[in-house]
């Protein structure tokens, strides 16, 4: 059975810094967990009104079953410039589940 | 919804490309990863011996679907594509609108002016907007990216202006004449891979694929091309009903292209 602590514990360390690390390490352990799905939830129901309601969304990471295994930040900071992060999400597919 | 002669529109389209080849010293395409683009590409293919001969651009905002860049990733090593990677980055006016109209253009502009490239091909059809509409196959932009949409020349007998403002580029529109069944059809006729999106999971499916913050899937059972296309000879909903842009003004996608938007 695929231990999925690794993959949360590389989200926990994304949470308190982003930094390309804790990416790379995040990017890897999503490949060894069992993770099938994301779900992204944009902030202020999806209204992007300013940088904050993007910088708070996440996205929801699920397995085959649709039982979440974690959350990681969708938008990555490097330095002053703010990225988006959806690229080490790939391999998953999107979930389009309603009410998980 | 009609379906046209598919044999028809594939001549027309890979004469169009054929000519921009010709015509222009350094063309390059635009690929967004979506059913239309990667047609366009298909026909490139076809219209050179199977290799696209020409870069191929993605403006990437880093928040694109995660199966979006997969799709890029085995697609262009399946097709050997030269594949530019623009990346733009997120700013604080980065809604809607907003976004497609200043930051997306933007990064354009620069990787435009970094390869100097006259002439770009762009994969819009007319039936996707109204605004769309109003292009030819062959259209100019100037140096700001700006369309002039009430002056633009007449494309009689298949003749098309290749006549550019020194700093400025042509658009130029292969697809124009298609309509989404007959990019389906083709696309089952061809067997062109397309982004695993557009199929339904859970009832939902993307009908048209932009950004993961303003695109919303649409309810759908389609799983199969076939039933995509049956789909599409009964519905009443607009094919870019679930892009968050198109909703916000009226006219906002007459003002977007006006401004360099794709």
């Amino acid at each position: 059975m695929v231990d999925n602590s690794e993959v949360k514990k590389a989200a926990d360390a994304l949470w308190k810094e982003q930094n390309e690390d804790n990416w790379k390490a995040f990017a890897k352990a999503l490949k060894d967990s069992n993770a099938e799905y994301y779900k992204i939830v944009f902030a202020n129901e999806g209204k992007l009104n300013r940088m904050q309601d993007l910088t708070k969304s996440y996205a929801e990471i699920y397995d085959a079953k649709y039982h979440q295994i974690t959350k990681i930040p969708i938008v990555r900071n490097e330095g002053k410039k703010v990225r988006g992060a959806t690229i080490y999400l790939v391999g998953l597919q999107v979930s389009n589940r309603v009410n998980e | 919804m009609i379906k046209q002669d598919l044999n028809a529109l594939e001549e027309k389209s890979i004469y169009i490309i054929r000519e921009a080849k010709l015509k222009f010293k350094n063309i390059a395409a635009l690929w967004s990863m979506g059913k239309d683009s990667t047609t366009m590409l298909a026909l490139a293919r076809k219209a050179f011996l199977g290799k696209v001969p020409f870069p191929v651009i993605h403006i990437d905002n880093s928040i694109d679907f995660p199966e979006t860049y997969k799709f890029r990733q085995d697609l262009a090593k399946e097709w050997n594509l030269d594949l530019i990677v623009a990346q733009s980055e997120i700013k604080p006016d980065l809604v809607g609108s907003a976004c497609c109209g200043k930051n997306k253009p933007e990064t354009l502009k620069k990787v435009m002016d970094e390869h100097g490239f006259d002439a770009l091909i762009v994969s819009i059809r007319r039936d996707e907007h109204g605004v769309r509409a109003k292009e030819r196959y062959f259209s100019e932009r100037d140096k700001d990216f700006k369309w002039d949409y009430k002056n633009q020349a007449a494309e009689l007998w298949d003749n098309y202006s290749s006549k550019l403002d020194k700093k400025g580029h042509i658009r130029v529109h292969p697809l124009l004449d298609w309509n989404e069944i007959d990019i389906w059809s083709y696309i089952k006729q061809e067997n062109i891979p397309v982004n695993p999106l557009y199929f339904s999971r859970n009832g939902y499916r993307y009908r048209s694929l932009g950004c993961t913050h303003c695109t919303v899937p649409l309810r759908s059972e389609a799983k199969t091309i076939d039933d995509i296309i049956s789909e599409l000879e009964t519905t009443v909903d607009e094919e870019r009903s679930g892009r968050s842009m198109d909703k916000e003004r009226e006219m906002v996608m007459q003002r977007l292209r006006s401004l360099g938007y794709m």
